[in-house]
């Protein structure tokens, strides 16, 4: 085994020790110590991995205490420290050191600033103050004694950008108030030791690429001018130093061959240093530790070649040791080039950490396996970096937090210890604390021990570290992103509004289901001065609220799908029903045509039948007085032969009994005569009922037959209505079959308000460009009310706009009064009067003309409902502090009347006409009657596990209407005793409800984006339901002529008119001619007589 | 540290190239000679006969500081039957040979670009090309800079070293070198030594302007056997000798150092220095005169 020192650090820097190998840099070693003798500062800048610190510890700091920097004293203090965390705590410690001075007083000193550094020194045996006594009465020999005690101050604060790169130094362009001292201190200090030349110099070493950041520390970017030292990049001769001459030094020899090799191959850019340090010492350690001379086929080992470059010898030696390497190295030969070596390494060391930690490491914990190993040391390297700016970059970290954040009960602190153990040995350097070989104790470290990535290249080319690093970011990036999302939750005291939609969710749950960040990884990344007990209850806490966001939202996404699924439901089964209806309708008209001809034909046979029976009766009868007739003439013939037989008596009295007996018998014969008149006449009786009977059974069939008819037609009717909701290329024939479906339902009898015929007819008109819709306003309506042809309505940025219905454009808009703050909610009491309610809880009564506005001081919540009473002289408003008040209707500021608690939110009131009553609708779902001058309340109703959400009510105050979120409606009589009744119009919550200024129609906008018309005579029976848009309709309000509008969340306003006959109206104004032949037998159909297109 | 590079003229020999890399060559002549070096190449004259070839191609090797040889994709057709290879391999070997001389300060510089090897290259010239990768020396640069500019940026880093000091520098059998604070003492010890041996001695006087480093190692390179000594003052010595050593070439160094200390200064015994060249011996003040005599004479011996 060879004893030569490797004399190539790899990823670490030099040391003060491994100086002698340190080559390539006498030129710049020189210029750095001629500025610091000139100057006493130096600012060593640049890029990483350019070889900062190893120029200072093994190039600068050597050299100096060999004699070669000219300085007052033999002896140099020399006093390096890095700011790390606690850079003032830092400073003192090596000043403490170095002087063997205690740390606290140094400390509490530094604190001071200033001059304190100076003072420390000037205080101290290694300071000779040549004015004073001791040093002008020595003699010589005192005086070197006491020369050879004196000492140069020498003070590096090596990687000065981590002042930049800890949130503990400088968070947000601020420096901490111990940084701000440190800095002051140092600069204090150069400043003193140039002008009054005191041996005491200083040396920061910083990457160039925070100079920018330097601002924020008073009379740093002075000093970065004055005294900088960029280091450059090595020539092609000094980097052959570097490469050959340590081989040489250290009694090892590198091929020139291999020299020009690694030059050649090195990329320029980041990391040529380190790459080639951590290269070559590989390289040493594969070529028999120097014993052999080191040359291309020992790259080639590394995977830092190919192979094609090798002789023919070498690729012998090369192809029979890869026989005897690990199958799972050979891959890493298919990419070989000088950047691929590091990654190889660490590749390696990943796949042998666990070989290494369960063979080598006997103190751990023995029961995990390999791939508790590796994820160990993924979530170890991935704690060792963290994002910065968008790039990976080191990160300080004690064994602990890499425990914690590993977060699984069956890790310890020391398996992780263990299992990193590989990445610390002296040939490997990847992470520091390094394993000294010696010293046992430098393999089992304490919890607290705070690793480091050695050197930011590695994280640079180690591809699998790159992987991690990459996951790391979209984690980051995701926790970013749901970190504001989450804000904005908790911001809005986690409204529901503020969840998150199923589409994120579903990404936010996947990263969580992956990722599960947990308290220490959030801390990791918590910027702030705050301590780290602080910054961990601080990620407690986040971490319960991203759980609680996470499932607040799966489940009203659930609720939400559940309601959809339902939906889904319902529209399949409503879809389902409308086609068995349409089918039932299509098979039942055709049934009822083919009826209505049964029954024709029916009707035809019975004509017949009747026909018959009439000719039957008519025989009948002609029978029955033929049976007369004959029964007259043997009755003739009977009193013919009585009187011939009375003639024979006369003439014989032997004849007597013959004649008495003939008489007997014509007797018979007129008995049997009468009978059969009285049969004749019965026959015609019954004839004649016949002959009735069958007239009314041809009455009954010819009525039968119109009954089909008409019912045929109004299926029909129906049929065209819906074919009149279809798109065709002329849009005239919407107009033309919905006018037709509306007049075969008012020719056949069909209902007045028939819901499809009110489609077919709003449709045509829409689809020949008579839009129903709005859309007046860029800004946000809040309310709007209606008067006459003109609407009124109010924006959030508080101005006031009249809209001309009838020519669709704006006549004036009025900016209120200036207001910082939008508004939320507001309510027309007048076409002049509105109460605003302002996102800042305040409300204001404004007369719109005057432009005047009156603070209403009470409601410490927004306001959701405000009417007017009946006689003008007050208004009530109400809202989300649970709270009812009464104003008074006047231009001043005021507090309210009178106010009532109630114990839920009120969504909505209503004056009754007696001015004496308010009644209220409420968040859990209550009814409540406030009687004013009592104070009294009564619960008129209550709908548990619901809310109350909207009040309508008549123009004449005597009809209520109170809508529920579960979709029913509670319709009050207040002159009958507040008797009600129920009804369930949707499963969808009443969000807005308005009577018509009759009464007779109760409107209704649901949260599932309909409105419906009910008639209030036949409530639930045909009401007219409008589903044309897709938007929710926020608020309806019926104009005096009974047109109905609503504002909608589009920020449109949309109109419907009460009744098919106002849109059957427009739809004829609309039409300049009739369906031809042939478009009636195509869409009306042929089967229906073409001419009955004229209404009756 | 900047140089004049214009005014001390580097004479550079370009060989000839092949037709492909041809423009190259042409580029990488204007590129020189704005570099403030001087070009050297045989022109179309020198053409006309072999024996002319060769001839112009020694002379102008011979008064080159550095040649320049450009590796194609293919050789140059040109073979010079009396010689029995190519000019390419002609010119190199020449080349080649004169790099290989000792104590030359010539060089020779090899451009392959990169963006040219990632192309076909004939047969012949890739084998020419991986022997001439296999035989890279010691005064040989083998680069695949891709620009003209890069490359003459080498060969300027090459070519120009820094500018040092010249000391009054004589051939010394000892060379002596402690610290002022020991002056003393070491003063005593060259009395004694200097009886037998000839010696010079050096006194780092830490206030004086003198380079130490540069005058210490020429001198190093003058002397046989080199005494760092020191009494009081291990805390300089030992980074001193460190420095000394790394300076003058290590374990290849020529001469080799006596490190030695006083062991009556207790702090000393555990100073050493242990590499290559070094001996490194901390003994007591009185001996330090023999011993140096002793490692003297294994020297000598």
């Amino acid at each position: 085994m060879s004893t030569k020192i490797c004399p190539y650090p790899g990823l670490r820097p030099f040391t003060e020790d491994e100086s002698i190998f340190f080559k390539g840099r006498d030129l710049h070693i020189r210029q750095i110590i001629k500025q610091l003798e000139d100057k006493k500062i130096t600012i060593i800048t640049g890029a990483s991995g350019d070889g900062k610190s190893s120029l200072v510890y093994a190039g600068v700091i050597p050299n100096a205490r060999a004699g070669f920097f000219h300085a007052e004293y033999n002896n140099w203090l020399m006093c390096d420290f890095k700011p790390e965390r606690s850079p003032l705590i830092n400073l003192a410690h090596s000043l403490s050191e170095s002087m063997e001075l205690n740390q606290n007083e140094i400390e509490q000193e530094l604190k001071l600033g200033f001059s304190s550094l100076i003072k420390i020194y000037k205080n101290s045996h290694y300071y000779i103050d040549k004015e004073s006594d001791q040093w002008q009465n020595a003699d010589k020999e005192e005086r070197k004694e006491l020369k050879s005690k004196a000492a140069n101050l020498f003070i590096l604060a090596d990687q000065f950008e981590e002042f930049f790169t800890n949130p503990e130094n400088y968070l947000e362009g601020v420096p901490s108030e111990e940084a701000y001292t440190t800095i002051n201190v140092l600069l204090e200090t150069a400043s003193i030791a140039i002008t009054e030349n005191l041996p005491v110099y200083i040396v920061f070493t910083m990457r160039s690429d925070f100079i920018s950041q330097s601002v924020a520390f008073k009379g740093l970017p002075e000093f970065i001018g004055y005294s900088q030292f960029f280091v450059p990049r090595l020539q092609r001769n000094e980097l052959q130093q570097v490469i050959e001459e340590p081989a040489m030094l250290a009694g090892g020899k590198i091929s020139k061959r291999l020299s020009e090799t690694l030059i050649n191959e090195l990329k320029d850019g980041f990391d040529q240093l380190p790459v080639i340090q951590h290269t070559l010492s590989q390289l040493w350690s594969v070529a028999k530790n120097g014993d052999d001379e080191i040359d291309l086929v020992h790259l080639v080992k590394l995977a830092g070649l190919q192979t094609k470059y090798l002789s023919e010898d070498d690729l012998q030696e090369f192809n029979s040791w890869i026989k005897h390497e690990d199958k799972f190295k050979q891959k890493f030969y298919s990419e070989a080039e000088l950047s691929n070596v590091l990654n190889t390494h660490a590749n390696i060391l990943y796949e042998t950490a666990y070989f290494y930690y369960s063979e080598i490491v006997s103190w751990a914990d023995q029961n995990i396996s390999e791939e508790d190993a590796k994820f160990i040391i993924k979530i170890a390297f991935q704690s060792l970096t963290k994002i910065d700016k968008g790039r990976a970059v080191r990160n300080r970290v004690s064994l602990r937090e890499i425990t914690d954040i590993i977060n699984r009960e069956d890790i310890i602190y020391e398996t992780v210890c263990g299992v990193l153990n590989v990445f610390r040995l002296p040939n490997n350097n990847f992470v520091r604390p390094y394993i000294v070989q010696s010293d046992i104790e430098t393999q089992y470290l304490p919890a607290d021990t705070v690793l480091d990535i050695t050197h930011e290249a590695l994280i640079r080319n180690w591809g699998l570290l790159s992987f991690w690093e990459n996951e790391e970011k979209e984690n980051f990036n995701d926790f970013q992103d749901f970190k504001i999302q989450l804000q904005r939750w908790l911001d809005n005291e986690k409204s529901v509004e503020f969840l998150l939609p199923l589409g994120t969710l579903v990404h936010f749950e996947k990263w969580y289901k992956k990722f599960t960040p947990n308290k220490y990884w959030i801390a990791k990344y918590d910027k702030s001065f705050d301590s780290v007990e602080e910054q961990l209850e601080r990620a407690d806490i986040l971490a319960d609220d991203i759980y609680e966001y996470l499932a607040e939202s799966r489940q009203t996404i659930r609720q939400i799908e559940k309601r959809k699924r339902r939906r889904r439901v319902v529209y399949f089964l409503t879809t389902l029903v409308i086609m068995i209806v349409l089918s039932g309708f299509t098979y039942w008209a055709m049934q009822e045509r083919e009826n209505a001809i049964i029954q024709q034909r029916y009707a035809e046979e019975q004509k017949a039948l009747t026909e018959q029976q009439k000719i039957f009766a008519e025989q009948q009868r002609n029978k029955a007085i033929s049976a007369t007739k004959l029964a007259d003439i043997e009755r003739l013939k009977a009193e013919y032969n009585a009187n011939e037989a009375l003639r024979a008596k006369i003439q014989s009295d032997s004849a007597q009994k013959y004649a008495v007996f003939m008489q007997i018998i014509a007797e018979e014969q007129s008995e049997i005569a009468k009978k059969e008149t009285k049969k004749a006449k019965n026959e015609k009786i019954r004839a004649d009922e016949q002959r009735t009977l069958a007239e009314e059974q041809k009455v009954l069939a010819e009525v039968a037959s119109d009954s089909a008819n008409s019912l045929s037609y109004l299926a029909l009717s129906r049929a065209l209505a819906l074919k009149a909701q279809n798109n065709y290329e002329n849009s005239e024939i919407n107009l033309l079959l919905a006018i037709q479906a509306y007049k075969f339902n008012n020719e056949y009898g069909g209902i007045q308000r028939h819901p499809d015929i009110y489609n077919a007819l709003r449709y045509s008109l829409m689809a020949n460009g008579k839009s129903n819709i709005l859309d007046i306003s860029k800004d946000k309506i809040i309310s709007f009310f209606v008067s006459g042809s003109n609407l009124i309505f109010h924006t959030i940025n508080n101005s006031v706009a009249v809209y001309d219905i009838k020519n669709r454009k704006i006549v004036s808009q009025t900016a209120l009064f200036k207001s910082k703050i939008p508004v939320n909610t507001s309510y027309f009491l007048t076409e002049n009067i509105l109460v605003i309610g302002f996102e800042n809880k305040e409300q204001k009564l404004v007369y719109i003309k005057e432009k005047k506005k009156y603070k209403l001081k009470g409601h410490t919540s927004l306001i959701r409902s405000a009417d007017l009473n009946p006689d003008n002289s007050e208004f009530a408003t109400a809202g989300r502090d649970k709270t009812i008040k009464i104003w008074k209707l006047q231009k001043e500021d005021q507090s309210s009347l009178k106010s009532i608690k109630t114990d839920s939110r009120v969504n909505a009131i209503k004056y009754m006409a007696d001015n004496k009553h308010i009644l209220a609708a409420t968040n859990n779902g209550s009814i409540i009657l406030w009687d004013i001058a009592n104070e009294k309340q009564t619960l008129l109703d209550k709908k548990d596990g619901t809310r109350a959400i909207s009040i309508g009510i008549s123009d004449k105050r005597d009809i209520l209407a109170v809508g529920f979120d579960n979709g029913s409606v509670l319709i009050f009589y207040p002159n009958k005793n507040f008797s009600r009744k129920n009804y369930l119009l949707s499963n969808a919550g009443i969000n807005s409800i308005d009577f018509n200024s009759s009464a007779s129609l109760l409107s209704v906008s649901k949260e599932n984006k309909r409105v419906d018309i009910d008639n209030m005579n036949a409530m639930t029976m045909n009401a007219i339901k409008i589903f044309d848009h897709d938007v929710k309709v926020r608020s309806l309000l019926f104009s005096k002529e009974d047109r109905l509008y609503g504002l909608c969340e589009d920020n449109t306003i949309r109109f419907w008119e009460k009744d098919n006959k106002v849109y059957a109206n427009k739809v004829k104004s609309m039409i300049s001619r009739e369906f031809t032949k042939e478009e009636w037998d195509l869409y009306v159909g042929k089967n229906v007589p073409f001419g009955q297109n004229k209404e009756k | 540290m900047l140089f004049d590079f214009y005014t001390k003229k580097i004479k550079v020999f370009v060989s000839e190239a092949s037709e492909d890399i041809s423009y190259l060559k042409s580029m990488l002549e204007k590129v020189l000679e704005r570099a403030g070096m001087e070009v050297l190449h045989l022109e179309s004259s020198d053409m006309e006969s072999e024996e002319l070839i060769i001839q112009r191609t020694n002379e102008l090797i011979n008064i080159a500081n550095c040649s320049v040889h450009l590796l194609g994709r293919s050789q140059i057709r040109i073979n010079l039957e009396k010689e029995d290879t190519s000019l390419q391999d002609f010119q190199f070997i020449k080349a080649q040979n004169k790099s290989n001389l000792p104590d030359t300060l010539f060089k020779v510089f090899v451009w392959h670009p990169e963006s040219i090897s990632k192309n076909d290259i004939d047969e012949n010239q890739d084998e020419f090309i991986r022997s001439v990768r296999q035989r890279i020396h010691q005064n040989m640069i083998f680069s695949n800079r891709d620009l003209a500019i890069s490359f003459v940026e080498d060969i300027r880093a090459v070519m120009f070293s820094g500018k040092k000091s010249k000391y009054n520098i004589q051939d010394a059998d000892l060379f002596f070198i402690y610290n002022e604070l020991d002056d003393d003492s070491a003063n005593e010890i060259i009395d004694m030594v200097a009886d037998v041996i000839e010696v010079r001695k050096i006194e780092i006087t830490l206030s004086d302007d003198v380079d130490y480093s540069e005058l210490v190692v020429q001198q190093i390179n003058k002397s046989k056997l080199v005494v760092v000594y020191y009494k009081h003052t291990a805390d300089w010595a030992l980074p001193f000798v460190q420095q000394v050593w790394k300076k003058v070439g290590g374990a290849s160094s020529n001469a080799p150092i006596l490190f030695i200390g006083d062991s009556n200064i207790s702090k000393n015994k555990s100073v050493s220095f242990d590499a290559p060249k070094v001996i490194s011996q901390v003994v007591s003040q009185e001996l330090i005169p023999i011993e140096i005599k002793v490692q003297f004479d294994k020297i000598l011996e």
